[in-house]
């Protein structure tokens, strides 16, 4: 999965994944399909109050110009329209979940999305976007013509709530004392590999089976507490919770 | 370390703006911390896609729009233009070459041109011919099409300045042929109504939208000799960030090309084929429009500090673009007292 990197003020940087080639077809192919719909319904609509639309009269002139502008507006104003209003986003994207944003990270405005929306009638050429999807596989970033001169990107929008086995939470349940001051450990004593280890079984630890958690934590937390110079007696068998510990003391020095 | 999720960030009171800020510094912190230290792979994206969510929102520039669709009209668009006039020159060379030949080629070999038009035009051009030879009659568009017309003008337009700008990209190459077809048209009809003895008659019905219609292509076909420039001459800037420096200008551009056209399309339909009106108004209403879009294009918002026309376009439109904003941060500041999300 191809990702661009957005480095914020803070010098942190952010990850965005790149929307693929399918998923924003199928974006477009639904937005057409919207457009063409509700142009239908118009048309279906006016024709049904006034079947005789066309017949020469006074005001049918006027209607019917009324009525194209309101199609050419529909059909030429709805990707930029939406793209601004929902932050980068039509219809049709934010099924896909997929979403335009500015280069640096930023909500698309409307020139942007005008400028890239405009672009699209040469991305179109020579049909169904042949200079586009071109331009997409060529560009290191996926984008095609309009997304270069308006300097956005599409992205995969970040799932809405990802599931997060925090260690707080799985702990409430069964943290019980140590007998160790977690203020005085020389954390520093331990290794970023060991620290993965530690991470790892507590996303896990909720998975997991009463004795098989119990098993786990006593195989990792022995080795761990006697490189920190305390006696694993000390922990009185609550290693699980004595990992929980250790992580938060850890998270709370890494804040200060 | 765990930050608080947090939607709708538009429509927060000035203590929950502060709120925010310290969580994003925090989950920022948060996010730094877990690309360095192993502390979940979930984590590590959950944070990423907060930080991600609350970095646009805090760092977005907010415009009010209607405030800034007049500093639009009055100061950016005329601003970009003034800019850019060299390549707006250029559009207008390419066009009057295509005029040129076309009126050559239509005086000497009349095949080639209904060659290139094709047989639609060329009925369409009769038809309107028998209307003009009939005594008295000279109407260049019937009463009941002039809505649709209206319409259909101000569309086709639309697109035509569109696509003029948009292939830009090819280098300016088609932004050239388009410009070169629409020329040759021009020259093409020019020799048609001096044939048929109703030159005058023509330009009349011209005068009047074609000088802000005309003008409207040239600064469309202009935007898009911008981006093919920015292709061909980044000069010290990647080609990709000279291209999105030139399609910020050219946006600016096309939007007030959108505008133009808008008026063009109705005067185009309602006003210049009125056979009612004698050609001495139509002139005078054509040289009067000249004098207000030129006086407003080349005099509003002038503040006296353009480089424009002076420096080479990469560093002209660098300096534009550091203008506006230091413009916009001056009236931030300015108008601080007034705003109370401004600590």
């Amino acid at each position: 999965m191809r990702s661009i990197e957005v480095t914020t003020p803070e010098n942190v940087p952010v990850v965005y994944e790149l929307a693929g080639p399918g998923s924003r077809f199928l974006a477009l192919f639904i937005d057409s399909f919207i457009r063409t719909a509700a142009t239908a319904l118009i048309a279906l609509g006016v024709g049904s109050v006034m079947p005789d639309v066309f017949a020469p009269s006074q005001m049918a002139p006027w209607l019917i110009a009324v009525l194209i502008a309101a199609v050419v507006v529909l059909n030429g104003g709805y990707l930029i329209y939406f793209e601004t209003v929902w932050n980068g986003q039509t219809p049709g994207k934010r099924s896909l979940k997929i979403r335009a944003i500015r280069e640096q990270g930023l909500p698309l405005d409307f020139r942007a999305a005008l400028l890239r929306n405009v672009l699209r009638m040469v991305d179109w050429l020579p049909a169904l976007y042949g200079v586009g999807v071109i331009a997409a596989m060529v560009n290191s970033e996926g984008k095609r013509l309009g997304d270069m001169v308006a300097g956005t990107v599409v992205i995969r929008e970040a799932p809405e709530s990802v599931e997060v086995h925090s260690p707080e939470l799985s702990a409430t349940v069964q943290l019980s004392p140590v007998g160790v001051d977690m203020t005085l450990l020389p954390l520093s004593v331990l290794s970023a590999d060991e620290w993965a280890v530690v991470y790892a079984y507590l996303q896990r630890a909720p998975e997991l089976e009463h004795q098989t958690a119990m098993h786990m934590s006593r195989q990792i937390a022995v080795p761990l507490l006697g490189k920190l110079g305390v006696p694993a007696e000390q922990v009185g068998g609550r290693f699980h919770s004595f990992l929980v510990l250790l992580t938060r003391e850890y998270e709370r020095r890494s804040d200060a | 370390m765990a930050a608080a999720e947090r939607r709708g960030l538009r429509s927060l009171s000035g203590e929950e703006i502060l709120e925010l800020g310290g969580e994003y510094r925090r989950a920022a912190a948060g996010l730094a911390f877990s690309q360095t230290r192993p502390v979940g792979e979930a984590r590590r994206r959950k944070l990423n896609a907060l930080v991600g969510r609350a970095y646009a929102q805090l760092y977005k520039t907010s415009r009010r729009p209607g405030r800034s669709f007049v500093q639009f009209l009055l100061e950016d668009f005329p601003h970009a233009l003034r800019t850019n006039w060299v390549f707006v020159a250029a559009a207008f060379v390419a066009t009057l070459v295509g005029a040129g030949v076309g009126l050559v080629v239509a005086a000497t070999d009349e095949q080639t041109v209904e060659a290139a038009l094709g047989p639609a035009w060329i009925s369409e051009a009769e038809a309107i011919a028998e209307r003009h030879s009939q005594p008295g009659v000279r109407n260049w568009l019937p009463d009941e099409q002039r809505p649709m017309a209206s319409t259909l003008i101000i569309t086709n337009n639309l697109r035509v300045s569109g696509l003029a700008l948009g292939l830009g990209v090819t280098a300016g190459l088609g932004t050239i042929v388009v410009l070169f077809q629409n020329g040759l048209l021009l020259g093409f009809i020019g020799h048609a109504v001096a044939k048929a003895g109703v030159a005058t008659d023509f330009w009349a019905f011209v005068a009047p939208h074609g000088v802000v219609e005309l003008t409207a292509i040239f600064i469309a076909g202009g935007a898009g000799l911008m981006l093919g420039y920015s292709l061909l001459f980044p000069g010290r800037l990647y080609r990709k960030e000279a291209l999105r420096l030139a399609g910020r200008q050219a946006v600016k551009l096309l939007m007030g090309v959108g505008l133009m056209l808008l008026y063009a399309g109705i005067v185009e339909a309602f006003f210049s084929p009125v056979p009612q009106i004698p050609h001495a108004p139509k002139f005078a209403v054509a040289a009067a429009e000249s004098v207000l879009l030129f006086g407003y294009l080349l005099r509003a918002g002038r503040t006296g500090n353009e480089p424009a026309g002076r420096l080479a376009p990469m560093a002209a439109w660098m300096a534009q673009e550091a203008s506006v904003e230091a413009r916009d941060q001056r009236r931030a500041r300015n108008g601080a007292a007034a705003d109370p999300l401004v600590p």
